[in-house]
């Protein structure tokens, strides 16, 4: 193995981990402003990618309609979930368990919407790009690879600094610590929490194109949004930078993995096994995952 | 006119009484206590006022007209309430906590604020990018008040300022609280330790078992030999 293979891998590596992360954040924001996994992230994920190619690539318009489509798609979705399925949940402060059993019957909707609507049938999108590849030297990056990485680094460098510098994105952070105390402050919760479900779902749509650009689009693509669950323990249930981290780390796990199993002859069948275990350590030995940090309160 | 005017107020938590008929009033630049012992209610009324809490009958009133329903509406009529055990968002920076206080404003004036802040609690300046979750108790509570005074209060309610905090830290936080009110703010105090509530009200009210018993001038109630015996040591 020379080294151009090895930036070869970290090069896939990233641009599957920074997918990873737009699955992960979008997850983690939810969970951090109500403290549940939402499981119809994933099938959100699809429906938004299947509008998108619908609405947008069948119709031959290109790669940025089709993820504004797709995000738009996702965050109108988001935001109708939340009216339907989650509002009053919150409003009553009804334990978790609810958000649980309401959002994995969200999912199941979404999914069977999709199911409904394409068959079990397996779509692409078209292609996107008129050149598969580029070559920088002796270096060949795909170019969807590339643009995705691009993409998502974008749109999570937004998403770092409306959440840290904006008034919005305050508000955010202190309704995740305290519903209640952030109301005493002026803020109005509920639209506050529809603006997480907005974020989510717009993460949910980039995600979403995305994965079927990766693969192909179908109607359980969104199980995929377990990549972006282990990415947030490995990184930290709850801290948006420890799904990133996590999520560029399983990039470059399962891409390192992919290429030393095709390398050894047992193909790829073996790194999701891998992948898991990594999971079951963390949670293990350190289930706050890399970057979670309980700050404790002092009394 | 009262600023705010609490008439009959009654809560219930389930089946269970909290409230019962309680009327408050506090005038524009007045320190009001309400005093009494733990479960007694005083949390509730405030909670209550703040909107964080449905009444079950009663009328609230600020500056003549009835207050909004949701928190964040009352927030913007100038009722800004300091919950109990303090709430600073521990993972946020002091600055965050601030500016989050500050919520309702923007700008220039928000900066105005800040250092409105800054200058009342200098301690608060020095440790603006730190977590709030490393603050003391009494600086938790310093950052608490100042958040509160962000929202640009017309009437301050304050739960239990004092609770777990040293003797020599209550008494800085009684002089903020003086200091305050000698801004033009009117202060809502609710409070276990009754000399010092008492001490520096203007007005107070003794609740037991969600009921306004007594109520007079912070003098009156420190001579009343049934607040000296239950509530004074005697």
């Amino acid at each position: 193995m020379n080294i151009l293979q090895i930036v070869q891998i970290l090069i896939n590596g990233l641009a599957l981990g920074s997918v990873y992360a737009l699955i992960a954040t979008g997850f983690s924001v939810i969970f951090n402003v109500l403290k549940f996994s939402n499981f119809s992230h994933g099938a959100l994920m699809t429906l938004s990618a299947f509008v998108g190619y619908f609405l947008a690539a069948s119709q031959g318009m290109g790669l940025v309609p089709t993820i504004l489509v797709s995000m738009v798609c996702g965050a109108l979705v988001a935001l109708l979930g939340e009216l339907v399925a989650f509002r009053r949940i919150t409003v009553r402060n009804s334990p978790n368990i609810y958000f649980f059993v309401s959002s994995i019957t969200l999912g199941t909707l979404f999914e069977g919407i999709v199911t409904i609507w394409v068959g079990a049938n397996f779509f692409s999108y078209p292609r996107f790009f008129p050149n598969p590849t580029i070559k920088l030297g002796d270096l060949t990056i795909s170019t969807s690879s590339l643009i995705m990485f691009l993409l998502s680094a974008a749109a999570l460098i937004i998403l770092a600094f409306v959440i840290q510098k904006t008034k919005l994105g305050r508000a955010l952070r202190s309704v995740s610590f305290d519903r209640d105390t952030s109301s005493l402050m002026g803020i109005n919760v509920t639209r506050t929490i529809q603006f997480a479900f907005i974020v989510s779902g717009a993460l949910a749509g980039l995600a979403g194109v995305f994965l079927g650009i990766n693969y192909t689009l179908y109607p359980t693509l969104g199980s995929l949004v377990v990549k972006g669950f282990i990415a947030s323990v490995i990184g930290g249930l709850g801290s948006l930078p420890g799904a990133v981290i996590g999520a560029v780390l399983l990039g470059l796990v399962e891409t390192g993995l992919n290429y030393a199993g095709t390398l050894q002859g047992f193909g790829t069948s073996y790194t999701p096994v891998f992948t898991f275990l990594i999971m079951l350590v963390f949670l293990l030995v350190r289930p706050r995952g890399i970057a979670g940090s309980n700050i404790q309160e002092k009394a | 006119m009262a600023l705010l005017k609490v008439t009959d107020l009654s809560v219930s938590y389930g089946h269970i009484d909290a409230l019962h008929h309680v009327s408050v009033e506090a005038n524009e630049g007045e320190i009001v206590s309400i005093i009494g012992s733990n479960g007694a209610g005083k949390t509730t009324i405030l909670r209550t006022i703040s909107g964080l809490v449905k009444a079950k009958g009663g009328t609230i009133e600020f500056q003549g007209e009835p207050v909004p329903k949701q928190p964040h509406k009352i927030v913007q009529k100038g009722i800004v309430h300091v919950p109990e055990g303090r709430r600073t968002f521990s993972g946020l920076t002091i600055r965050d906590n601030l500016l989050v206080g500050g919520y309702l404003y923007k700008g220039k004036e928000l900066e105005e604020r800040l250092e409105e802040q800054y200058k009342l609690f200098p301690i608060l300046e020095e440790r603006k990018n730190q977590f709030a979750g490393t603050l003391s108790g009494g600086e938790q509570q310093m950052l608490a008040i100042a958040r509160g005074l962000m929202a640009k209060p017309k009437i301050l309610l304050l739960d239990e300022p004092s609770m777990g905090l040293a003797p020599l830290i209550v008494n800085q936080v009684f002089d903020i609280i003086r200091r305050i009110r000698d801004t033009g703010v009117t202060i809502l105090l609710v409070e276990q330790n009754a000399r010092k509530a008492l001490g520096i009200c203007d007005k107070a009210y003794v609740l037991e078992n969600g009921r306004i018993n007594i109520s007079g001038t912070g003098d009156e109630l420190m001579h009343s030999d049934v607040v000296r015996k239950a509530y004074l040591g005697g």
